[in-house]
């Protein structure tokens, strides 16, 4: 007789039941725990977005970008000055070399204003504002610097032009207001150019240029000449350039030569009709230069027989002279009421100053330059830092701009008025509000 | 342009055969670079005895065209080049404005270049360069 093991189906049963009870509690539990999980997970990724969100990353990212290229700004700007320090320093004209051949050889590392400037085409939109001339500036006028004016461009709100308050800025600027949607506010700097004035007096002058004819009288008065103060232009316009593309702003440069009536050059007239440069005036040096880089050959070593061959291609072989004489064509046909409408050379040596005049008096019309420096459309906290970032870095592009240019200037207070108008008129102008 | 004879392509404008300080030639222009509307501005290195000048201005007269000056860097006075062009056929020209940068008493004899010591040829072979340098202070050749 068998008799089941009771304790075996007992045992199978409990182990059944055991076993039952288990996968349902792992069940209950999985169940209960499912929606637990899935909100948790969902608000784990939630507070993960929150915390993390992908424009925030993104905006840091940029931030790093925007620091590390302000660093490297800063230190071109360093590497800048001190280039140009050392080379105003002291050192012989001759070796100083002209703003122009400083500029070329800083062409590889600074790039050519097209590259990424474009024409004033590429912005559309762009409205010119005329310059007013005016005959007796107010005598306010003799405090405007070029610093002077970088500080107080920084205040014109972007609708200045049609605001009323704005008028004394319009009064003495040239300046391009800039409908495109993208365009939060813009720099405007005026930037002489005095690579052009060989000598005279200007008549019917702007209050800009009349400003800035001041600065150089006084810095010419109490500094060295005007020679560095060409250059310290230049510098400002290598600087700016430099800035606005470390920057990844837009910058709009308009070069626009005024035409400045009545002004004389230094020129003798040694017979009717027949003049030449001024050797014993103001501009003894400029002949000079040109004189002393035209040697002579004796018959022995000249094509001609002939006591002396003089050799023009001292001239071309000197970037020097090479510019002032095409300068000082240039300056006085431009200075012309009738100007030619032909320029002629002669076979063989007139080819070499005949194309590059004429090249010169069709081309250049500048004086003026005025560069804006906008931003672009930006988030919030991203626009404020970049504003911030800007405000700092166009600061110490002030900052070190002024120390080159003038050892007594308050660069703080400076810097201090910039930071201010920057951030102001960000925050509370209409022009940010509406956008 | 102005050329001399000879060297350009294409139909020319000659101005008839002048005498140089240093030779006779003829200068021509390319048919058509100038008319009568135009301001002639007339460029050229020196200005000795004002042949050539002349030449171009005869041109641009001939095309009807109106010099607006002649310019040019160097001028001998010695040789009075400006008023033979102003003097030229009963002062046709006496109008035009010439303007020199320089005259050659500026220059002064210190910018004669005639190589230092008579042992320099005129013509140094390409491969005997390194026999010959430049003295750095008067910028003259010498023989090393």
């Amino acid at each position: 007789m068998q008799t089941p093991p009771p304790s075996t189906t007992t045992t199978t049963t409990t182990k059944e039941k055991t076993c039952v009870f288990t996968s349902l509690f792992y069940l209950l539990v999985s169940v209960a725990a499912l929606p637990l999980y899935l909100s948790l997970s969902l608000k784990f990724s939630y507070y993960c977005i929150r915390f993390f969100p992908n424009s925030k990353r993104e905006e840091e990212e940029e931030e790093e970008e925007l620091n590390k290229q302000e660093v490297n700004a800063a230190n071109d700007l360093v590497r800048l000055r001190r280039t140009f320090s050392t080379s105003l320093r002291g050192v012989p004209s001759t070796r100083k070399g002209t703003p122009q051949a400083y500029l070329k050889s800083k062409k590889n590392q600074i790039g050519t204003p097209e590259e990424y400037l474009g024409t004033p085409e590429a912005y559309p939109g762009a409205r010119m504002v005329r310059l007013r001339r005016t005959q007796h500036p107010p005598k306010k006028t003799k405090r405007y610097t070029l610093r002077w004016c970088l500080v107080r461009l920084r205040r014109v709100p972007w609708y200045a032009s049609s605001v009323p308050s704005a008028r004394p800025f319009t009064d003495f600027l040239t300046f391009a207001q800039l409908n495109s949607p993208h365009v939060q506010n813009f720099f405007i700097v005026v930037v002489s150019f005095s690579t052009f004035c060989v000598g005279g007096r200007r008549k019917n002058t702007t209050h800009l240029s009349l400003a800035l004819r001041e600065h150089k009288k006084r810095e010419r008065r109490e500094h060295r000449g005007s020679r560095e103060k060409k250059r310290k232009d230049h510098l400002l316009l290598l600087l700016l350039l430099r800035f606005a593309r470390t920057k990844r702003v837009g910058l709009y440069i308009y070069i626009k030569r005024e035409r400045v009536l009545g002004k004389k050059m230094r020129v003798k007239t040694l017979a009717p009709n027949h003049h030449c440069l001024d050797a014993d005036g103001d501009d003894q040096l400029l002949v000079q230069k040109i004189a002393k880089s035209l040697p002579w050959y004796g018959p022995k070593f000249s094509p001609h027989d002939v006591p002396n061959f003089y050799d023009v291609s001292g001239i071309t072989e000197n970037p020097e002279a090479f510019k002032t004489v095409i300068d000082v064509f240039v300056e006085r046909y431009e200075s012309q009421e009738e100007k030619p409408t032909k320029i002629a050379g002669f076979d063989a040596r007139g080819f070499l100053f005949g194309p590059t005049i004429a090249m010169r008096l069709g081309a250049c019309s500048i004086l003026v330059v005025v560069a804006c420096v906008f931003l672009y459309g930006l988030s919030l906290a991203a626009r404020r830092a970049r504003v911030r970032l800007f405000a700092r870095s166009l600061a110490r592009l002030v900052r070190s701009f002024s120390s080159v240019v003038d050892g007594r200037c308050n660069s703080n207070s400076l810097s201090d008025v910039l930071f201010y108008s920057l951030s102001y008129s960000h925050t509370h102008t209409q022009g940010y509000r509406s956008l | 342009m102005i050329r001399k004879a000879g060297k350009l392509p294409g139909v020319l404008v000659s101005s008839g055969e002048y005498v140089t300080e240093y030779s006779t030639d003829e200068t021509v222009m390319r048919f058509g670079a100038i008319d009568e509307t135009d301001r002639v501005v007339l460029i050229d290195d020196l200005i000795a005895t004002g042949g050539t000048a002349l030449a171009g201005f005869e041109l641009c007269h001939q095309l009807g065209a109106k010099v607006h000056e002649f310019a040019a860097m160097i001028e001998l006075p010695f040789l009075h080049g400006v008023k033979k062009i102003h003097e030229y056929k009963d002062g046709l020209f006496k109008d035009v404005p010439c303007f020199t940068v320089v005259d050659c008493l500026a220059i002064g004899d210190d910018m004669g270049r005639d190589p230092i010591g008579t042992d320099v040829p005129r013509v140094v072979k390409a491969e005997e360069v390194g026999m010959f340098e430049l003295d750095k202070e008067s910028g003259k050749v010498r023989r090393k």
